[in-house]
């Protein structure tokens, strides 16, 4: 599926944990999902998964907490069809099966005609696979998102995007390269070491 | 009919079963938290009635997993608890910690060597039975024996743990434990011998521990051990154990002829002279002291060193400047696994094998600390895909 830009409002978009992670991590969350033209739902073992990261000394869970207070994400839960495509994606071999938050987004977004945010290599190769008419994308089709040009500030949002790369170690899809190189910019990139290699490299 | 129910029910209630006990709940606590009567919590981890999908997802909540990690077909079961929960007598947190920590650490190297196909050789040394007669003598034959196997001469050991894993196939972790416990040891058929040791002591006292599981490995195999210093036991097992160690890591001869080497010359025993023999053999001060009252090279050493001020670190650094002991090992204290599940990890992600959930699952930690060492590994970035290729 080519990523073209989340832009049908009444489309569910289902993110996943890591996006979840990344956008805490680029401490802009809840001015992001404000300005996103649709709502983000999350499922409920995504939730879980990320409230069981308190133990590990994870903050996320409480900016979750507030987010979804504040109505930015909504919890929803598996149902009907939803669960048997969840319960194919966790039961069967290792190679072929997901952890109960990643399968339970792409179950999800299936079900609901929705799309499904997910960064996750294996997953994203078993959706493309097995869930070929499901539009999936990664977080940076949202922090790339036009709206966001208009409603950030442009400095904030590349601060954003060094947050997460530094503090959640994100990572970027190689086709995102130059598109991040651009926006972030050559001086900003060279000071992080912490980056991934293949966007510190100035070609 | 859906996955959950194509699999046979009693396969599912025991991995329920292990999940619960890993978790440390009992059956009615379980059943309490997800709402059920405990004869049906009961029924299902017999295989007597299906557990129904929103149970599943309860349990999956609180014993703090993921249905993918209990019921995936790959999942290791690894129980070491009931073993070690024999040897005490009354639940103790820090050892049931321990026992988790150590249990954690084989499911997850286990079943990455399973996905990636690895195979682990199981070059044990021989068991040597415990014999009537002196423990300390049947010690001393049977340590000597293994350092001639192992073709070490009279030379010291410098890395036990990692002589260990690499000669005999242990498995080794090394990680923060309660004070009290020095270490573990268990020995399974399926997983083979397995040591914990406590990443809170000085490497000096890991290496002692080390030598004394060695001891167990030799001699009382198939009984695990929960080694805390001062709730030792008399029994033959522990004194040999004990002797063992200090005959595998200061062998008599050797002690003996060096002993004399570096005290060449001298009317009177000094720091520098223990300083000196302690570092050369990879033991503690002390060990070393004790060791050489133990042979007879000297008498109411250790006693004299304590009332007049030991000998101290700042006193070790004078005499051997920057040549102290390496702990190999410390490296691992701030990474959030050890470095051999570390670069499983990372190959069976590369094979896309395991998803980072699932990955983050199976090693106990969270994504981020997943991402740091899955892109720590990575140093070499895409360039590396044209190094030479290892067949």
């Amino acid at each position: 599926m080519t990523p073209r830009f989340l832009d049908n409002p009444k489309t569910p978009i289902i993110i996943d944990a890591s996006v979840v992670i990344n956008l805490i991590a680029s401490q802009l969350a809840h001015d992001i999902l404000r300005s996103l033209p649709f709502r983000v739902f999350i499922v409920n073992e995504v939730y879980g998964e990320i409230e069981n990261g308190q133990k590990r000394g994870r903050e996320d869970f409480k900016i979750l907490t507030n987010l979804v207070r504040e109505n930015l994400v909504e919890v929803v839960n598996l149902r009907d069809m939803a669960i048997l495509t969840f319960l194919n994606l966790t039961i069967g071999d290792t190679a072929s099966t997901l952890d109960d938050g990643e399968a339970a987004t792409i179950a999800y977004a299936n079900d609901c005609n929705g799309s499904a945010v997910i960064d996750e290599k294996k997953a994203r190769r078993i959706c493309s696979q097995h869930f070929q008419t499901l539009p999936i994308f990664c977080t940076f089709d949202i922090f790339l998102h036009p709206n966001l040009k208009n409603a950030l500030d442009q400095e904030a949002l590349r601060n954003a995007i060094l947050n997460a790369l530094r503090d959640a170690r994100m990572s970027i899809p190689p086709n995102y390269a130059d598109q991040i190189r651009k926006f972030i910019g050559e001086e900003n990139l060279s000071s992080y070491s912490s980056l991934p290699r293949n966007i510190r490299e100035i070609k | 009919m859906n996955t959950l129910d194509s699999l046979d029910p009693r396969i599912v209630g025991e991995r329920l079963r292990i999940a619960r006990e890993a978790a440390g709940l009992t059956q009615k606590e379980a059943a309490d938290l997800i709402e059920v009567a405990r004869t049906t919590l009961v029924a299902v981890e017999k295989g007597e009635r299906r557990v129904r999908f929103n149970e599943l997802q309860g349990l999956a909540k609180i014993y703090g997993t993921s249905i993918n990690t209990m019921l995936r077909s790959e999942a290791v079961q690894v129980e070491l608890a009931p073993r070690f929960r024999k040897l005490e007598e009354t639940a103790d947190t820090a050892v049931e910690h321990a026992v988790q920590v150590l249990t954690n650490f084989v499911k997850a190297e286990i079943e990455l060597e399973n996905i990636l196909g690895v195979k682990r050789s199981k070059n044990y040394p021989p068991e040597r039975p415990l014999l009537p007669g002196d423990v300390s003598k049947q010690a001393d034959r049977d340590a000597q024996e293994l350092r001639e196997r192992l073709g070490l001469g009279n030379r010291p050991i410098s890395d036990i743990v990692t002589l260990l894993e690499m000669e005999f196939d242990v498995r080794v972790y090394v990680w923060k434990i309660h004070a009290k416990i020095s270490g573990l040891f268990a020995f399974d058929d399926a997983v083979g011998p397995c040591i914990l040791l406590n990443a809170n002591h000085p490497i000096s006292r890991r290496v002692q521990t080390a030598a004394h599981e060695c001891g167990h490995l030799i001699s009382s195999r198939r009984q695990p051990e929960i080694f805390i210093e001062e709730e030792k036991s008399n029994s033959r097992e522990e004194r040999y154990a004990d002797a063992f160690g200090r005959a595998l890591l200061t062998p008599a001869r050797a002690i003996s002829q060096m002993f004399r080497d570096v005290t060449a010359g001298s009317e009177r025993l000094t720091r520098r002279h223990i300083i000196i023999l302690s570092h050369y053999f990879s033991v503690s001060r002390e060990a070393m002291v004790r060791r050489l009252e133990e042979l007879g090279l000297v008498s109411g050493v250790w006693d004299w060193f304590v009332a007049n001020g030991g000998i101290t670190d700042e006193q070790a650094k004078q005499v051997l400047g920057d040549l102290r002991i390496v702990d190999k090992q410390s490296s691992e204290w701030d990474r959030p696994t050890t470095l051999r599940l570390s670069m499983l990890a990372e190959q069976a992600y590369k094979k896309e094998l395991l998803s980072e959930g699932q990955l983050a699952r199976l090693l106990c930690i969270n994504r981020v600390e997943l991402r740091h060492i899955l892109s720590g590994i990575d140093m070499e970035g895409n360039s590396f895909d044209d190094a030479p290729i290892l067949r």
